[in-house]
């Protein structure tokens, strides 16, 4: 067996032992699963700090400030300097590194809400327009398809944001309550809303089920691997 | 001698008397000696021009004067008869010692060639030899300074009384030892007469003594033994003057003035026997003729009750009297100088302080000759130790009004028809033999009652003569306690313990509690001295139980008497605990009653030093107390609050005292002032609190009584009995729920809430481990024994207007040499799925021939795209840089991505090696992120498809934006698929689209291998799901039955 395999039968033996480890929580809380909890974490979190400091410190940070132009050194200062003090939030004088958070923040909330308005807030709402709209679908489908889709569609978008509405009336001698046609209307949203959920919920048990079957793959494999033959020729 | 003439009558009157011995007016005013001023009287009462402050002894404490007066068993014994320090001028009469100084020690010569004892011979000093031990009426000066006049007590144990009056019984002694109150012989001086120390034939023989002239011997005779007394037999002249002797007399020598120098001692000594009246004859009227009337044996009127106000020499040994002045001299003014005596005093000239007392004397020739002959007329010297007075002042008789007669001395004539008083001198009681007079200078005879102090000399007060070793009670207290206790009980019955004469009240003595009448009274000298002998206002019946019990009280060896209510108590009382919280319970004996709590404190003061004294152990209840004089004041406190009290104060009435002792704290009798302040409680009925009527305080000082506030606020309250009351209060329906959840509240807070044991674990354990188990089970077989199923591919009509759909035609129109982005954007965790889902369309990229370059906006991107080509797509044998470029990680996210977006090349220079990625065939027609033919973002997460279909698909023009999503993700970015405009091209999302695509591809790969675990694993949930909640909605349907049948019953 050469290295190469030898790397791959000893990748293949720790994954084996690790998702042991990780089935043994069907036991319950034990320190197994928590030790192979804990390798994946520490593996994780080093392999992204290497890859922070290869991939972005030193080829945008260090590399500039030491043999870039002199454009790249000042534009390289400029950015240092910010991460320098963004460094002040873990220490006693995390005051300093508000301005460097506030950047980064500003910077961060621009981009989403610009992203989010263009790319979702329009798309979707003209979306929603759009399904009632026969003009907008293919001569393929049929338009009774079309409509009834479109109107699923904006009665549960308009029911579900309806239900989203927690605005009351003051009534003198009463209990504040929302108006009876927004509490109708919220119990349809309502019924999307769960609709929704359970389908979140099946794409999750979808995905972990996913999981489940290539992990027991992999198993098969490697039991094939190791001389499991037997089993091979079912 | 000098002469004081009678203010009344303005006749000449030796200046040893008091009293006038013509009219029997005093000689002197009595009006209260300011304290250090001086005054005529200091000269007065001071022979030594030196006015030397006169040291009178400690007055004698209430309960010595009674004991020694009164109880035949008072320890008198204890009381030093011997005092320590003879010389030192008495304390108890300094107060007659400063009104009547000491005669001018014109007669210390004469004095002092006397064999005698220095402190006789006078008739003031008839009181010196009463306090002082060995030097009664002596004349020194430095006596003379010492005004000591002992104080006289009238409630003296008998035993006290026989020190007083000598060995003698009380017939013998009547009359005798008073003679000091009695006229002097005009003839003698103070200072020349002498105590008659031999006089007494009865307690009393002091004050015939004081009239005599022999009284000088007798006080020197009664200075050698009982010489306590001394200072009432017959006094000399000379002890007026000499009254500085009685300052230096000891205590021992306050004691003498009531006892006769030579009582038993000196039969030889011109004493003729007194009668019991004679004992008395201080408080007769000085007047001549009665002093002259006087007999010493015979029947005594009135008038022998003045005796101690007559001349020493009556019934004292003139032998006793000395020269120099004594403390005692101060006392001159109420004996009658004898003239037996001393002679040669009636030529003092100087005034003594007995002077002032002169008026009591009538000043007369023939009284002085009578003064001489009154040491064989004891009784007849009521005041002749008055007329001494003139011999020594005659200044002093001159400022009175002649027309004073004897009768208006009246005052000091007790009335003879009057009851006696219940406490007082008892001749009868008092028994010689038994109990000797103390010594004139013991403290027992220390300044004595309230009214003797007004006679004293402020200075000499001062001055006392250094207290004896035993503390001795304050000289008033008794009497002070008598009055406050008497201001204090308008609303009690008079105590009928205390005599008349005392009280405030005018209320009879009648009223005597049954239990002190016991019949445990045992005084000796109850019996020895007749009750005739005594005046009237000073007799006490014999049948006077309670004054009986009330005296045997002060005993206290004497443990037979004990109040019942007392023993009652104290037997039905727990151990004492020491807890002055408490009330008043389990306290000592005499506290055992139902005190007033001005009492109660005072009692609880008293209690601790004795609770002291019992933890320190130097307590012995079965001893007696050594010392009397300091305990007598705590008797006679206790005397105060004893079951003689009334029966306000008492509970002796009652058989079980401690009962109805706790029936009425129960009870909670309160006064009717105390009633009408009692707090009106209402009823709460807001809060829904009711009255507590039926609540009585059983904590703190309010304890038994009902209806009060309690001690412990009520925090909390019933709500249900508040809910009891409905409220007056106008609320609508909403706040009566408001009220009532409320009320819930507050009830279950007190609530104990059991706290109801979890349902096992092991239940939800086992249904874990079965799903578990069969899941496996399934997976697995299906897995190691399933294969692959072959399944037929979708149609067209299913594959139409599908995201996989979609996706495969652009891919499928893409020819060779493309550049494609691929953007690997999951976790780890998500790799299984995904690697079977990317890895149809990864394949069906690279059977187009395309280029391919990687890029990951996670850390772990790179990596994870590494090994899904490795893995998957092994078979197309991509090279790195050559068909397809690996750049690596975007930080920043959807800023980053923006950025790559809008130049990719400034973001991302080089490769995931460092090789340069935009100059190799994958990017080298790449300028823009619209120069890919296709950017596939492979991805689990649904936030960073939207971040890639918002920053990216937004700016993409031309270039499909297309995903292959977690199926979790799918339900969220499908609307950007069949949105219109539609920005997400295609996706294909989970195993399941991947198997249809593959299918489409008609190349199976992951996805077709893992369909049939899947779709087991699918069914199983399914059925799972399904069959877990039909049992769910049966068991709640039975359970709901349960409820609602169990809600009928109830």
């Amino acid at each position: 067996m050469n290295m190469t395999n030898m790397m791959d039968f000893i990748g293949l033996s720790l994954g084996f032992l690790l998702t042991i480890l990780i089935f043994s929580y069907l036991l319950g809380d034990n320190p197994f699963f928590r030790l192979a909890i804990h390798i994946f974490i520490g593996v994780a979190a080093g392999y992204v700090a290497i890859v922070t400091v290869n991939n972005v410190l030193i080829p945008r940070l260090i590399i500039p400030l030491v043999q870039g132009s002199r454009g790249e050194r000042l534009l390289s200062i400029l950015l240092f300097i910010p991460s320098l003090f963004l460094f002040f939030k873990v220490t006693p004088w995390r005051k300093l590194g508000n301005w460097s958070v506030a950047i980064l923040v500003g910077i961060g909330a621009a981009a989403a809400i610009g992203g989010a308005i263009t790319g979702t807030l329009f798309p979707q709402i003209l979306g929603t327009i759009n399904s009632v709209d026969p003009s907008a679908y293919s001569i393929t489908t049929s338009r009774w398809d079309h409509a009834i889709n479109g109107i699923i569609i904006v009665l549960g978008t308009v029911t579900t944001l309806i239900y989203f509405h927690f605005g009351t009336q003051d009534t003198p001698g009463q209990s504040d309550k929302r108006l009876p046609v927004i509490e109708h209307i919220s119990k349809i949203g309502r019924v999307f809303l769960a609709i929704t959920f359970g389908a979140l919920y099946a794409g999750v048990f979808l995905s972990a089920l996913a999981a489940l079957v290539e992990r027991l793959s992999s198993f098969w494999v490697y039991l094939n691997t190791i001389g499991f033959q037997l089993f091979s020729s079912f | 001698m000098t002469e004081i003439q009678c203010p009344t009558c303005g006749k000449s009157n030796t200046d040893d008397h008091n009293f006038c011995d013509h009219c029997g007016a005093p000689l002197f005013s009595l009006d209260p000696i300011p304290p250090d001023s001086p005054s005529p009287r200091d000269d007065f009462f001071d022979n030594n021009q030196d006015r030397k402050p006169v040291q009178t002894p400690q007055p004698l404490d209430e309960a010595s004067r009674l004991d020694s007066l009164l109880s035949p068993e008072e320890p008198l014994e204890e009381v030093p008869k011997e005092t320590p320090h003879p010389v030192e001028p008495v304390d108890d009469f300094s107060r007659l010692d400063d009104l009547i100084p000491a005669p001018e020690p014109l007669d210390r010569d004469p004095v002092e060639k006397r064999p005698q004892p220095q402190e006789e011979s006078d008739a003031s000093s008839r009181l010196d030899d009463f306090f002082a031990a060995d030097e009664l009426f002596t004349g020194s000066d430095e006596e003379k300074d010492q005004a000591k006049i002992p104080a006289f007590d009238p409630f003296l144990d008998p035993s006290a009384r026989d020190d007083l009056l000598g060995e003698e019984g009380p017939v013998d002694k009547s009359g005798e030892e008073w003679n000091y109150f009695t006229e002097p012989p005009a003839e003698e001086s103070l200072t020349e007469r002498s105590p008659s120390i031999e006089e007494p034939a009865n307690n009393l023989d002091f004050l015939n003594a004081l009239s005599d002239n022999s009284i000088t011997e007798k006080e020197d005779s009664a200075q050698e033994t009982g010489g306590e007394w001394d200072f009432l037999t017959s006094s000399s002249a000379e002890e007026v003057p000499s009254g500085q002797t009685e300052a230096a007399k000891g205590p021992a020598d306050e004691g003498k003035y009531l006892s006769t120098p030579s009582t038993g001692e000196e039969p030889s000594k011109e004493e003729p026997p007194k009668s019991p009246g004679d004992e008395w004859d201080f408080l007769t009227s000085p007047s001549a003729e009665e002093v002259s009337s006087k007999e010493p044996e015979a029947a005594q009127g009135p008038v022998d009750e003045w005796d101690f106000l007559s001349t020493p020499s009556t019934g004292e040994g003139s032998s006793e009297e000395e020269p120099p002045k004594s403390p005692g001299d101060e006392w001159d003014f109420l004996t009658s100088p004898s003239t037996g005596d001393e002679p040669s005093k009636e030529e003092e000239p100087a005034k003594s302080p007995v002077d002032e007392w002169d008026f009591l004397i009538t000043p007369s020739a023939e009284e002085e000759s009578l003064k001489v002959e009154q040491p064989d007329q004891e009784p007849a010297g009521d005041l002749e130790f008055l007329a001494s007075l003139d011999e020594d002042d005659p200044n002093a008789g001159t400022e009175l009004p002649a027309a004073e007669t004897a009768g208006e001395l009246s005052f000091l004539t007790p009335d003879p028809e009057s009851e006696p008083s219940p406490i007082g001198f008892r001749p009868d009681l008092y028994d010689e033999d038994e109990d000797p007079i103390p010594d004139f200078g013991s403290p027992g005879f220390s300044e004595d009652s309230g009214w003797l102090d007004m006679l004293q000399d402020p200075a000499a007060r001062e001055s006392a003569v250094e207290a004896p070793a035993e503390p001795t009670k304050p000289q008033t207290d008794w009497l002070d306690k008598i009055k406050r206790l008497n201001k204090s009980s308008d609303l009690v019955e008079e105590d009928s313990s205390f005599p008349d004469w005392l009280s405030v009240s005018e209320k009879p003595d009648t009223e005597i509690p049954e239990k002190v009448k016991t019949p445990e009274q045992h005084s000796p000298a109850d019996d020895s001295t007749p009750a005739s002998d005594l005046p009237a206002w000073l007799q006490i019946d014999d049948d006077d139980e309670s004054l009986n019990a009330f005296l045997k009280k002060k005993d206290l060896t004497n443990k037979e008497y004990k109040p019942a209510i007392v023993r009652g108590i104290t037997d039905k009382l727990p151990p004492q605990e020491e807890d002055d919280d408490e009330p008043a319970s389990g306290m000592s004996d005499s506290q055992q009653i139902k005190f007033p709590s001005w009492a109660e404190e005072k009692k609880a003061a008293e209690k601790i030093p004795e609770d002291l004294e019992f933890l320190a152990g130097n307590r012995d209840k079965s001893t007696p107390v050594i010392d009397p004089f300091q305990n007598e004041e705590e008797d006679f406190i206790d005397d105060l609050f004893s079951d003689e009290m009334p029966d306000w104060l008492t509970s002796a009435s009652s058989d079980s005292p401690f009962e109805d002792f706790e029936e009425e704290l129960s009870q909670g009798e309160l006064p009717g002032w105390v009633e009408a302040m009692r707090p009106v409680v209402e009823s709460t009925d807001a809060t829904g609190l009711s009255e507590d009527e039926d609540y009585i305080e059983n904590y703190g000082p309010l304890a038994g009584i009902p209806s009060v506030l309690p001690a412990e606020a009520e925090v909390a309250f019933d709500p249900e009995r508040a809910a009891k009351k409905p409220l007056d209060l106008f609320a609508t329906k909403s706040q009566h729920e408001y009220v009532n959840v409320l009320k819930k509240l507050i009830s279950d807070e007190n609530k104990t809430k059991t706290i109801l044991k979890p349902a096992p674990v092991a239940t939800q354990r086992v249904l874990r481990w079965l799903i578990s188990i069969l899941m496996l089970v399934t997976t697995a077989g299906t897995v190691v024994f399933g294969g692959i199923i072959d399944t037929e591919p979708p149609t067209s009509g299913q594959v139409l207007n599908t995201g996989y759909g979609a996706l495969y035609d652009q891919i499928e129109s893409f020819y060779d040499g493309q550049p494609v982005l691929i953007a690997f954007d999951y976790q780890p965790a998500s790799a299984g799925e995904l690697y079977t889902a990317a890895a149809g369309v990864v394949d069906h990229l690279m059977k187009q021939g395309t280029y391919l370059s990687l890029i990951s906006t996670q850390p772990t991107g790179p990596a994870l795209a590494e090994h899904f080509l490795t893995t998957t797509q092994e078979k197309h044998k991509y090279i790195h840089t050559q068909q397809y470029i690996n750049l690596g990680y975007l930080p920043g996210e959807s800023a980053g991505l923006l950025s790559f977006v809008i130049a990719p090349k400034k973001i991302i220079p080089l490769a995931f090696d460092g090789s340069n990625a935009w100059g190799s065939p994958p990017l080298v027609d790449v300028n823009s992120i619209n120069d890919f033919a296709m950017i596939l973002v492979i991805t689990d997460d649904p936030d960073t498809a939207k971040i890639w279909i918002e920053q990216v698909g937004t700016i993409l023009e031309d270039t499909p934006l297309n995903m292959v999503v977690s199926a979790q993700a799918e339900p969220l970015i499908q609307p950007y698929f069949r949105s219109s405009p539609q920005l997400l091209k295609g996706y294909v999302s989970g195993i399941i689209d991947s198997v249809n695509y593959e299918q489409l591809l008609d190349r199976p790969n992951l996805a077709t291998t893992a369909w049939v675990p899947f779709n087991m694993g699918i069914i199983i949930t399914v059925l799972i799901i399904f069959i877990g909640g039909l049992a769910n909605g049966v068991m709640s349907l039975f359970s709901r039955h349960r409820s609602r049948a169990a809600g009928d019953v109830k």
